[in-house]
């Protein structure tokens, strides 16, 4: 055996990160959409990197609870979804299923489907690392009635859905009644809210969020994909949509923008002020993304140190993750592999 | 006095970038360029280099390298129309005269000299017999000597071999060490004409770098029948995969450069840098390269190259299977 290889522990590792985010908890989301792309990943940095495999991954299936920015999903079958909570529990990874839609009427809280995801979510859990995450206080109720021991986190669309203004003390209250806390992402970038938490360990920070700090539209955004959710076939719901998100500019490219923190993703310091203030727990979400490459790139741009002195060594670990893909998987050839086929569950 | 994107990195906005993944990653390559000109202002690179699996290309030999006619020339008449050089990667260190009437290698240098609207586009070369055919009938195109010629011929670190190439060729590969070895390459003259690797990842002083190199060259003469098991044996063992050594072995580190490392390089007087990244069988690694390397990266106050580089993702089209 070479000389040149010596076995080194994680702690070793640590100066990759001692700058950014030590002693971190991560969330990837795109769960239920990039479950292939996510098992690649968490199991080639479980080998390559293992300070930042992720704790949990976050999303869900097409449901009336959930949302979908794109593309309105086909549901899901159970065994699939069961098949998949077993993947990420066979990497020692939980499931954070986000119930992200802040608009559940009565007529919603008792739907079947929904509440079998949260049973199934629970009954897989043999990690102990699985959890709701809401954004609907009622919803969170509904919750403790199917599963009174299931971990409920609060989404933050329920902060952006708040018509009252946000404070310290909302937040406060929030976390009495949820296991976690995720900050509305503008809160985030506030230290006079974020200061002034009481239990920072409670709370979890979006880090990529990709709208405008200053957009008034994601209260009205968001009613809009709950309305394209119960009404996936209207056509003017969908266009109203697209209007919208060219009127707040959210795919502008803008030389004026260039040192304007224009975005909600989160900076440098902004995320040394957030540690600082002793929050460790962060999420790298994926529903805002059309495509996959964006949350996969998102999470190594947001998990590693890409600073001068580091970004040789970072861009190493997500080269060496990312050439896991498109490996040769030694399957039959086909020769139907242009044409489209549609499974029924 | 040309503007200066503020897009661009500012530590070396004068960097030519020569870039990997013609004919594997087009699709990407192309959408990059288009992106930065059309969104950005500036074009990113003009300059790409690669070959399909063919006896004359090495340096990469692998499945997913493979092409027909028709995807090599619609790539290139992309790159045509977007002035962006061809660097062909015919780095086959055993070609003889009699691999010289390769239909594939000829068409493709037949195309490249038809095809040449910057009069830059190139042959990257190891062989001498390679050499006296395209100089003898293709003297359009330029010629680059390869970091296979540079490695396997012993001339790591000899100054007197790099003058020996510069003297021969148009443009000459630096030895992938050497671009660490400063008192090297002070003494270089014409540092336009030497090209050098900022993104490889492999292991510092690699004691497999010649076998490795030698071990494509017989493959790509012999694709469906070489034995490539000593080498993955030996390279397994060797340390250019484990990321404990890539990461903290004090010699043997990762030889992907720092910032401030290429910036000595940049402030020498390098400016061709080269990108590596067809030997993956996906497009992202290439693509997270160009994203860090040739634009500029946020401040530690700064987000907004974080959301173009979203918006760049966001962009592509997704790919519809034929």
């Amino acid at each position: 055996m070479s000389s040149i290889i010596k076995p080194i522990t994680a702690e070793q590792l640590m100066f990759m990160v001692d700058n950014h985010l030590p002693r971190t908890q991560w969330t990837f989301g795109g769960a239920f959409r990039y479950d292939a792309s996510l098992g690649v990943v968490i199991e080639n940095l479980s080998r390559s990197f293992p300070l930042r495999k992720p704790f949990s991954v976050a999303g869900c299936p097409a449901c009336k609870w959930s949302l979908d920015w794109y593309t309105e999903r086909r549901p899901m079958g159970l065994s699939a979804f069961s098949a998949t909570l077993e993947k990420y529990a066979a990497l020692n990874v939980g499931v954070m299923l986000t119930f992200d839609n802040p608009f559940i009427t009565d007529d919603m809280l008792h739907d079947t489907y929904c509440s079998a995801l949260v049973s199934e979510l629970y009954r897989c859990d043999r990690v102990r690392k699985n959890s709701v995450c809401v954004a609907n206080d009622r919803l969170a109720a509904r919750m403790r009635e199917i599963c009174p021991k299931m971990m409920i986190c609060c989404h933050p669309n329920r902060l952006i859905a708040e018509q009252n203004r946000r404070t310290p003390s909302l937040y406060n209250k929030l976390a009495e009644m949820y296991t976690n806390v995720c900050l509305h992402p503008v809160d985030a970038t506030r230290p006079a809210i974020f200061t002034q938490l009481e239990h920072p360990e409670y709370f979890s920070i979006v880090v990529n969020d990709p709208l405008p700090r200053n957009s008034a539209l994601r209260r009205e955004h968001l009613r809009l994909l709950a309305d394209i959710r119960k009404d996936p076939y209207n056509a003017d719901l969908c266009l109203r949509r697209a209007q919208m998100v060219e009127r707040d500019g959210w795919h502008n490219v803008d030389a004026s923008t260039l040192r304007q923190k224009h975005t909600c993703n989160l900076t440098r310091n902004e995320t040394a002020a957030l540690h600082a203030a002793g929050f460790n727990h962060y999420i790298v979400q994926g529903n805002q993304f059309r495509n996959e490459m964006t949350l996969l790139w998102d999470i190594f741009r947001c998990t590693l140190d890409y600073g001068p002195e580091l970004c040789n060594k970072s861009a190493l670990i997500a080269s060496s993750v990312m050439a896991a893909f498109g490996q040769p998987k030694n399957e039959m050839s086909s020769g139907l592999k242009g044409f489209k086929f549609t499974n029924y569950e | 006095m040309a503007t200066i994107s503020p897009y661009l990195n500012p530590d070396w906005p004068d960097a030519v970038w020569d870039v990997s993944g013609a004919f594997v990653n087009d699709r990407e390559l192309v959408a990059f360029h288009d992106f930065c000109k059309l969104l950005l202002g500036f074009e990113p690179f003009n300059i790409v280099h690669g070959a399909p699996l063919c006896s004359w290309n090495s340096g990469r030999v692998l499945k997913h390298l493979m092409r027909d006619a028709e995807e090599i020339r619609a790539a290139g008449l992309e790159y045509e129309k977007r002035n962006i050089a061809m660097y062909y990667t015919f780095t086959n260190l055993n070609l003889k005269e009699e691999h010289m009437k390769d239909p594939l290698g000829n068409a493709m240098l037949v195309f490249a000299g038809n095809h040449n609207p910057t009069k830059r586009n190139a042959v990257i070369m190891a062989s001498d017999a390679l050499y006296d055919h395209v100089r003898r009938e293709y003297p359009k195109l330029r010629t680059v000597s390869s970091i296979l010629k540079i490695t396997n011929g012993g001339g790591k670190g000899k100054l007197d071999v790099y003058k020996r190439l510069a003297d021969k060729y148009d443009e000459v590969m630096v030895h992938p060490d050497d671009v660490l070895n400063y008192d090297l390459l002070e003494q270089i003259e014409d540092k336009e004409r030497h090209i050098l690797l900022v993104n490889e990842y492999c292991i510092r002083h690699c004691p497999l770098r010649p076998y490795h190199y030698s071990s494509l060259s017989d493959m790509a003469l012999n694709y469906f029948g070489y034995d490539g098991s000593d080498f993955d044996k030996r390279q397994n063992t060797n340390g250019c995969k484990d990321m404990g050594t890539l990461l903290t072995h004090e010699k043997h580190s990762v030889l992907a450069l720092t910032t401030a490392e290429i910036k000595r390089l940049r402030d020498m007087g390098f400016r061709h840098f080269k990108m590596q990244g067809r030997g993956h069988a996906n497009g992202s690694s290439i693509l997270f390269d160009l994203l860090r390397l040739v634009l500029r990266n946020d401040g530690a106050d700064e987000n907004a190259m974080h959301a173009i580089s979203q918006r760049f993702w966001e962009s592509i089209l997704p790919h519809q299977p034929a």
